[in-house]
């Protein structure tokens, strides 16, 4: 028998990916008494991290749903600007029909629905797919291992493996898929050191349940070369780097340095020698930077494009450089297991503080009156709520507003090397044009593969509406595709998955109800800055006079209060 | 590797229904209070205890489910780098010891250790001050043999009885494994961001 929920909460959120959980846990963290609810049986939605087999299944479901085989479109129209075709808004004046017509979602008979004078039941139809084009390739010889001692052998040698690598197996997909340990981020992210993630994570004390690698190199695809470098982010990289000259290492550091100061002294970015609002590329003509320096500035410290006025860009460099060095040579961490980790982790904040958490569930109908939700129905409970916040994949389309929406182009990419010659590589890769592309490369040692093998994340704004077009190309300049052996050395690639993600601002979505909140789902970015403001913005709307996210005590802050032995009461 | 070694950081996760006892063991354990306050684990987190073992200093991290176990809804986070598995019933409550099963596979699967059948558990029939006692230590004893030998205590968590025993257990056990995470944590430092002073960041490779 399973236990109900209670019969009332002040908060109800449908889905838990990183902002709805970022609200869920900051109402929680106040008192609020929150009820947490996901149809899928994992944490994070699409901010989650899966296994091998997990992301296998979701890919293959994915190309099912769009109707077996996925061929790429033809042509190059440009199809990232679609509109949610909204169907009419509520039936205003007969919802009860509706609700006749689809008694099937509701596990409660209408007749033991309580409502008050004005209130009806409107079922919550399911929410709308934000993922399309799916296409994974496997690129292994599927064979079963041959000998299955080999598997541990390895294991008691592991400081050889990468060494030893023509002596073990290949990968096959099945190896793959019976190895433990994955962590592949369907949405991968990296946190700048002093970025927003990493200081909301340290004040609101959630780092407690987190780990970080640091990312250790930025790479840079020279111009019109398959080459990569490794971008010097140190003074004693610079000094050491082996593609600038003499005189380009005195005028880059001269460049860091001036970062450094604005940090110290931010009243020098106002007036930046008259180039505020000139392109970032003018001021960086002006100052001599050659070809490259512009380059590598450019495209892997500021991260702009060449046009970017000298200001904003100015202000990226000082994100850039002020997070450096307080890690790792590299201003970036990535978690340990996977930035699906995050989510998981304000929601266990959430349910320390009271917070009730139900997977593989969500609502079936709410009671409204008028344009207000008072209560939502779960199976057969009936539960009063104040706010119900929901992501946008979980809210009936029925619900929306007509929107235009901004497709992302992503792939995911398992290999046996990295992209340049390391046996343990966190990189950060970033691929200028109309459409920047980014490319994080995790591993191995952030415990998110088995060991020797590399995963490589590849996302940008989508040009041809499509992911493998979109994406296709730097893959071809990053990994070896034939099945033989490694070729210019490039790693070989074992399997790939491409996809696209829609995503829209969810600020205004649904005008239907004045107490639904919905959240975006996630946007291009390397860090969280988007996500987190969102969450705080819904939280200051629901509660204006509230602390969001206020440091979370230690457990050895936390004293029992009350305590005695005197009489036994069942603990729950 | 070896001076890593002297400090070890023990993860210990504790399972079973609602209102077995989990949090109550584990404060009672550390703190060495009992608490009739509780509902349904507020506040409770994880608690960290220090003790000295062969010349190694041990902090064990013992790991409350916060309540998510109640809908089966504990995240595979949850899980990550555990070194020992407690399992918990009420020896009152017959369906909470038949849930033992349940709980055993589903950290077997969400954990996924590295060698399933050798993983540490410890199983913990709890509440043994109750009068109205329904699970007989043969039949609870008789499961953990026929689950590779689990060591089986029977508490109370009220009146601190075999608490301490139960977890000299835990610990011992569970420094037995050692997890990746320690084994990796040599090679790649770990950044917890709470400490303020940067670790030694160097990769090895």
């Amino acid at each position: 028998m399973e236990p109900g929920f209670e019969d009332e909460y002040d908060l109800v959120v449908i889905g838990t990916g990183l902002t709805e959980s970022i609200v869920a846990t900051a109402c929680s963290r106040i008192g609020k008494k929150v009820l947490h609810l996901d149809p899928n049986d994992y944490y994070g939605d699409l901010w989650t991290s899966f296994t091998f087999p997990q992301l296998d299944d979701w890919a293959r479901r994915h190309v099912q749903l769009a109707g077996g085989k996925n061929l790429p479109d033809n042509g190059s129209q440009h199809q990232q600007q679609q509109q949610f075709q909204s169907q009419h808004n509520h039936d205003q004046n007969n919802p009860s029909e509706k609700v006749n017509n689809q008694t099937s979602n509701i596990g409660i008979s209408l007749s033991k629905v309580n409502l008050t004078a004005g209130e009806m039941v409107y079922p919550w139809e399911s929410g709308i797919n934000l993922i399309s084009n799916v296409e994974p390739v496997s690129y292994m010889i599927n064979e079963a291992p041959e000998k299955q001692d080999l598997d541990k052998a390895t294991e008691e040698e592991e400081e050889d493996v990468e060494e030893a690598d023509d002596e073990t197996e290949p990968w096959t997909f099945e190896k793959l898929s019976t190895e433990r340990n994955w962590g592949i981020d369907l949405v991968p992210r990296l946190l700048y050191s002093r970025g927003a993630m990493v200081n909301l994570l340290v004040s609101s004390n959630i780092c407690r349940y987190l780990s970080f690698r640091s990312i250790e190199r930025i790479l840079s695809c020279l111009p019109g070369t398959d080459e990569l470098m490794d971008v010097p982010c140190t003074r004693q990289d610079i000094f050491n780097d082996s593609y600038t000259s003499l005189i380009e290492k005195r005028v880059l550091m001269r460049f860091i340095q001036l970062c450094l100061e604005l940090e110290r002294r931010p009243d020098l970015i106002e007036g930046f020698e008259g180039f505020e609002e000139q392109p970032f590329i003018e001021y960086l003509r002006s100052k001599g930077f050659t070809p490259l320096l512009q380059h590598l500035v450019l495209n892997s410290i500021a991260m702009v494009d060449p046009t970017t006025p000298t200001q904003e860009a100015m202000e990226q460099l000082k994100r850039f450089v002020s997070s450096s060095g307080r890690f790792g040579n590299t201003p970036f961490l990535f978690p340990f297991y996977g930035c699906g980790e995050i989510p998981q982790a304000f929601c266990r904040l959430c349910a320390v503080f009271g917070g009730t958490y139900c997977l593989k569930r969500t609502i079936d109908g709410v009671v409204a009156k008028d344009d207000v939700i008072n209560s939502i129905i779960v199976g057969s409970q009936q539960i009063k709520c104040q706010n119900l916040v929901c992501s946008l994949s979980n809210v009936p389309k029925s619900l929306l507003v007509p929107r235009q929406v901004t497709n992302i182009s992503r792939a995911i990419f398992i290999s046996s090397g990295s992209v340049k010659d390391s046996q343990c590589a966190g990189s950060l890769l970033r691929f200028p044009g109309p459409f920047p592309i980014l490319v994080v490369e995790s591993s191995w040692a952030s415990l998110i593969a088995p060991k020797g093998i590399f995963v490589i994340y590849a996302w940008c704004d989508s040009f041809t509406g499509n992911a493998k077009e979109d994406l296709l190309p730097i893959a071809r300049k990053l990994f070896n595709f034939e099945s033989g052996d490694e070729m210019n050395g490039k790693p070989k690639l074992l399997w790939s998955c491409f996809y696209n993600q829609a995503t829209v601002d969810c600020s205004s979505i649904t005008d239907k109800y004045q107490n639904l909140y919905v959240t975006s789902p996630p946007v291009n970015e390397l860090d969280y800055d988007v996500a987190i403001e969102e969450a705080k913005s819904i939280f200051d709307t629901l509660l204006p006079d509230e602390e969001f996210l206020p440091r979370a005590p230690d457990h050895d802050e936390i004293v029992i209060e009350g305590t005695q032995t005197n009489q036994e009461i069942d603990l729950d | 590797m070896s001076s890593s070694r002297k400090k070890v950081l023990l993860k210990v996760i504790i399972l079973g229904d609602s209102g077995v006892g989990k949090t109550s063991l584990m404060n009672q354990y550390v703190n060495k209070r009992f608490s009739n306050q509780y509902k349904a684990t507020i506040g409770a987190d994880f608690l960290t205890k220090e003790f000295e073992i062969d010349n190694r200093l041990v902090t064990m991290q013992i790991w409350d489910t916060a309540g998510q176990e109640r809908f089966q809804s504990l995240g595979v986070a949850f899980y990550r780098g555990a070194d020992c598995c407690v399992l918990v019933f009420d020896v009152t409550a017959p369906n909470t010891f038949k849930s033992l099963d349940a709980w055993r596979d589903e950290f077997l699967i969400q954990a996924s250790p590295r060698d399933p059948e050798s993983f540490p558990f410890v199983v913990i029939g709890n509440k043994i001050d109750l009068e109205n006692r329904a699970v007989t230590s043969k039949r609870a004893l008789s499961w953990c043999q026929s689950k590779n030998q689990i060591p089986y205590f029977e508490t109370s968590a009220k009146e601190a009885i075999n608490v301490d025993k139960a977890f000299q257990t835990v610990a011992q056990n569970g420094l037995a494994q050692e997890t990746e995470i320690d084994i990796f944590n040599s090679e790649f430092p770990e950044i917890k961001l709470d400490q303020s002073r940067p670790q030694n960041d160097s990769c090895s490779c």
